[in-house]
């Protein structure tokens, strides 16, 4: 059975970057582990981020290449959210840790600087106390232990916290970046995919690299040898399909040109109720529909900012658990009205009240 | 599991004569249960769905899942079907349990139910309310990191966690379950069912394949409820059929389980359809457009609004809003039927308006605790609403909040 579960690991784990050179794109960061390991030197660090861009990704393979395998649990902790990691762990778990001194054995081909490193990832979800007990302890212990924060919400980290690292920002990757990765994945797996199909799906995907690798690898089964097509990208990618989000446009413009005497609200009603009963994501749409009414004609500038507005306003809503029917309505409400009276100013700036 | 998805049917007219039936003829099966589909070949609707899903786990490294789309449509059927076909026949051997369990720091009891075969165990985090943080990091971390036993010639290397509704479970449950995911994809698969994806978080949701599975179309209803009645050996004519299906609304369980109440209440079925026609117009059109009996009860309260606006019939809608909380309805599905009925009564030039200030006052439920507060709001609301624009053809009633 051993042998055998390397295999089974899926293309996300598997082709997670080993080393801080295999690291794509991200250069600062990169550019500062990669000195740690030649001098020795490193501050606590803080990375930020969107996910899937990287920042665990960057701690991991820092930490595999400066320890080896034999001493490497007893220098590096690594906590996530699956952990509990309240003000009772942080006083006594890591200050427990980060206490303990380190032994100065050196192995060949490692780098075993004197000092241990705890990784605490996702840390944007240790509460606001506990993150207050960890000052201290980050401060005492500096010279045997570092810290690494990864988080996506830098301001989520109280800032007394955020001041003692040095902070990176990881950015979204560009397109080509993970073309060529999801290309060298492609390659190694021995399947042909054409460079267009890459492109579709990291376009589905915002940056985030982890979803377009878990695409592809999908899209790789459901195609079941056969070549993968856009179709199943799109079947398998969370994004909603363009001709629905098209549609919510083009019904809009249907109805505001046919004449003010048959107003048609009902129409959009029955769109939304067929939304939901699709089960695409409310979220999603908005998302899609911000994206595609930018560039568009037909709407001024104040008619596209009070969508916007409306937009935001109900991405609120539906985060803090609001019935997504409801909501769906009531943006194709603004919507509606939006179109139909382009003029009437004082309307549409009251449309953005909350 | 998922207490609510029966509570709507038990609270219809006749439920005792209902039970009585179903005990003393049809063996204490729900006919839901007792066609739900095995396996994937069997399964009726959605059928591109079934290839892939097939050749999913053909491939030997199934990824993590996640179903999502609206109640009723067979994401849980889809998930047994789906297990059945990776594992074989022993899913099928399953043991529900009632466990309490200590956990966190200090601890704290929580009652779980799960449902356990030989390669996966099934639970539902939302059920534990405010601790489904801690289950999530205590047990199903648990589960996840241990290695699967060997079992006869079956084995895959991995077990499965089903995580039930994982929508409805907390922010800090889901990020509890990121790392989880990853550190354990070499012993562990999750799958996981949700109505609604917006509130799974995105990080959660890179991390694995989503399937959406839509409502069936109409026709799919009909030859499922077809199928189920000439295995019960009953005639079911086309227009009662067609009635079940507009009344199911895409809701495959609701129309099943409506056709098994028809069935009790009167057999052949073209009596009930008679008794219906000579009813007053009315009550016809509203049992066309409602099931249960609770669902007739929100559309007299917009009945209400719509013909009277003033504060004795708001009195009166107050009763009958707590004769559906005593029901245990949830106040979100009532906001939803209540809304969508206004919007069908209502005039086109004030819709838009409703749709806003139900939006509004759904998500003030949700922030707040007392949920008749923010209906009634909501509904003296569209009272006003409508009663400006009826008797102003002008109306400015949006100038005024």
């Amino acid at each position: 059975m051993a042998p055998s579960l390397p295999e089974e690991l899926p293309w996300v784990e598997k082709y997670r970057p080993n080393k801080i050179k295999d690291l794509v794109y991200q250069q600062e960061a990169a550019q500062l582990l990669h000195n740690c390991l030649t001098s020795g030197n490193l501050p606590h660090c803080l990375f930020y981020g969107p996910p899937g861009t990287g920042k665990t990704s960057a701690a991991l393979a820092f930490c595999k290449e400066l320890f080896p395998p034999e001493i490497y649990k007893d220098r590096v902790l690594e906590l996530n959210a699956s952990d509990e990691r309240g003000i009772k762990v942080v006083r006594e778990k890591i200050k427990r840790f980060a206490q303990g001194s380190v032994s100065s054995a050196q192995f060949e081909g490692f780098p075993c600087p004197p000092f241990k490193i705890i990784i605490l990832d996702e840390a944007d979800a240790i509460t606001p106390d506990a993150q207050t007990a960890l000052r201290r302890t980050m401060e005492q212990f500096s010279k045997i232990t570092r810290f690494f924060l990864l988080c996506n919400y830098v301001t989520r980290v109280i800032d007394p916290l955020a001041s003692r690292c040095a902070k990176f920002r990881f950015r979204s990757l560009p397109m080509q970046l993970q073309v060529d990765r999801l290309r060298y994945i492609v390659d190694q797996e021995g399947i042909m995919v054409s460079d267009d199909i890459l492109q579709t799906l990291t376009s589905c995907c915002n940056g985030d690299l982890r979803r377009a690798i878990m695409t592809l690898e999908s899209a790789y089964c459901l195609a079941r040898g056969s070549n993968i097509t856009d179709e199943i990208i799109n079947s398998v990618t969370w994004r909603v399909p363009d001709h629905v989000i098209s549609q919510i446009d083009s019904n809009c413009l249907k109805i505001c040109s046919s004449g003010e005497n048959t107003l048609q609200f009902s129409e959009l009603r029955n769109m939304a109720i067929e939304f939901i009963n699709n089960g695409y994501p409310v979220s999603e749409i908005i998302y899609q529909l911000c994206e595609a009414l930018i560039p568009v004609n037909h709407l001024n500038k104040l008619q596209k900012s009070v969508i916007m507005i409306k937009f935001a306003q109900a991405e609120k809503m539906l985060i803090d658990g609001s019935d997504e029917l409801l909501v769906l309505m009531d943006i194709f409400g603004v919507l509606f009205q939006v179109y139909n009276e382009p003029d009437n100013v004082e309307k549409l700036i009251w449309l953005t009240r909350n | 599991m998922k207490s609510s998805q029966y509570v709507h049917f038990f609270f219809s007219n006749e439920p005792l004569f209902f039970l009585e039936d179903l005990m003393t003829r049809q063996g204490g099966l729900l006919w839901v249960d007792k066609y739900r589909p095995k396996t994937l070949e069997t399964l009726d609707i959605h059928p591109e769905w079934t290839e892939k899903l097939a050749s999913l786990c053909e491939q030997g490294t199934l990824p993590h899942l996640l179903f999502y789309g609206p109640s009723g449509v067979g994401k849980r059927t889809r998930i047994y079907a789906l297990l059945r076909q990776v594992f074989g026949i022993a899913i099928e051997k399953r043991q529900v349990e009632h466990r309490f369990l200590k956990v966190g720091e200090p601890p704290k009891e929580v009652e779980l139910t799960t449902i356990t075969s030989a390669h996966h165990i099934e639970l539902c985090p939302a059920d534990v309310g405010y601790n489904d943080r801690l289950v999530i990091q205590e047990i199903v971390k648990e589960i996840a990191s241990s290695k699967p036993i060997e079992l006869g010639n079956v084995h895959r290397g991995y077990k499965v966690v089903v995580l039930h509704d994982i929508d409805e479970v907390s922010k800090q449950a889901q990020q509890a379950l990121r790392r989880t995911m990853e550190k354990y994809t070499s012993c562990c698969r999750i799958i996981m069912s949700a109505e609604s994806v917006t509130r799974v978080m995105e990080p959660i949701r890179s991390r694995c394949l989503g399937i959406r599975i839509p409502c069936p179309k109409k026709e799919e209803i009909e030859q499922v409820l077809q199928k189920i009645a000439k295995k019960e050996g009953l005639v079911l004519p086309d227009c009662y059929a067609n009635q079940l299906v507009t009344q199911s609304k895409g809701n495959l369980r609701k129309a099943i389980l409506l056709l098994q109440v028809g069935r009790a209440i009167a057999y052949p079925f073209s009596q009930q359809q008679q008794k219906k026609n000579e009813e007053e117009e009315e009550s016809w059109i509203s049992s066309q457009e409602t099931g249960w009996d609770w669902e007739r009860l929100c559309y007299d309260i917009a009945n209400i609004v719509i013909r009277e606006q003033n504060p004795k019939q708001l009195c009166n809608i107050r009763n009958k809003l707590y004769e559906l909380f005593c029901h245990a309805i949830p106040g979100d599905m009532i906001f939803r039927k209540i809304t969508l009925h206004l919007l069908r009564m209502m005039d086109e030039e004030v819709a838009p308006q409703v749709c806003h200030w139900a939006a509004h006052y759904e998500y003030g439920m949700k922030r707040g605790s007392k949920e008749i507060f923010h209906l009634e709001a909501f509904l003296a609301k569209v009272m006003y609403i409508y009663y400006s624009h009826i008797h102003t053809q002008y109306s400015m009633a949006w100038m005024d909040d």
